[in-house]
């Protein structure tokens, strides 16, 4: 069974880091740095968790797979933002988890959500709402992971 | 695995609820499976040399010691004990960074955002005092 993971995660001092991982292994992944008070505590972040016998697992391929069903995330994202987040939840007991029905390709996909004690999980809703409003500009950014 | 780091504070929130929750006298190999509930739920496996060392020292028993290095078996610690003279000096402009409610700093959360941000992590905690 292949995973494919997106996630997204937003840091105290602004920056924004995203990325795509198929079995722990980083295909894609793309940083924006914040204010210049650098800082890489976390506020928030969220991951779309894959599994599937279909799911691709090159760089390319998994940048196409997410733009391809750009629908489905963005109404995701939409819904959890809706239904989920809008009494906020208690970040320090767990993330939030949900397991997404009808996904592509005959994927299992669990969104799971988190904060940090910082930031009222109720606030994270329309950061979701934002997310889905770029999803596809936030895959054109990704690069693929040069060596170290 | 996501570039994130997890703060020393993840651990204890996580280990307390599995310790909570465990039969009366819990094994190392329980405490193996609560590390990969750990990296399941947060999505990563990766700590910091100073989360580690804050961890083992919270530890009040002996017994208890035994299940904290089997919990901290699986956990992947990113700097490899190589803390560098960079990263004390990146720790030092935290620690000078001096908040409007005027807490201090905690020398093990200034090493990790600095351990974290030369590793190109980002770092997870549940402490407030973690952001300022």
């Amino acid at each position: 069974m292949k995973k494919l993971t997106f996630y997204h995660q937003v840091r105290a001092d602004g920056g924004k880091r995203t990325g795509i991982e198929s079995d722990d292994e980083t295909l894609l992944h793309h940083f924006a740095p914040g204010g210049k008070d650098h800082d890489p505590a976390l506020l928030w972040y969220v991951d779309f968790r894959c599994e599937g016998e279909r799911l691709p697992d090159t760089p390319d391929g998994a940048r196409d797979w997410f733009v391809r069903n750009e629908g489905y995330f963005v109404s995701q994202l939409r819904e959890v933002a809706s239904d989920d987040l809008s009494v906020g939840f208690d970040a320090e007991l767990m993330p939030l988890e949900r397991h997404l029905a009808d996904a592509p390709d005959g994927a299992r996909v669990n969104v799971v959500v988190s904060a940090a004690r910082r930031l009222p999980a109720r606030d994270i809703a329309p950061r979701l709402r934002e997310l889905a409003d770029h999803w596809g500009e936030l895959l054109s950014e990704l690069c693929t992971l040069s060596p170290v | 695995m996501s570039r994130r780091l997890l703060d020393t504070s993840v651990l204890i929130a996580h280990w307390r609820k599995c310790a909570g929750d465990a039969p009366a006298a819990p094994r190392p190999d329980d405490a193996r499976r609560w590390a990969k509930e750990l990296i399941k739920t947060y999505g990563t496996d990766v700590v910091a040399t100073p989360v580690v060392v804050e961890f083992l020292a919270g530890v009040r028993k002996r017994d208890e010691l035994m299940l904290a290095r089997a919990y901290l078996e699986n956990l992947r610690t990113i700097d490899g004990g190589n803390v560098s003279a960079e990263d004390w000096a990146a720790a030092r402009r935290y620690a000078e960074r001096v908040p409007q409610d005027g807490k201090p700093r905690q020398l093990g959360d200034c090493l990790i955002r600095a351990i974290a941000d030369r590793l190109g992590y980002d770092a997870y905690s549940l402490d407030k005092r973690f952001q300022k």
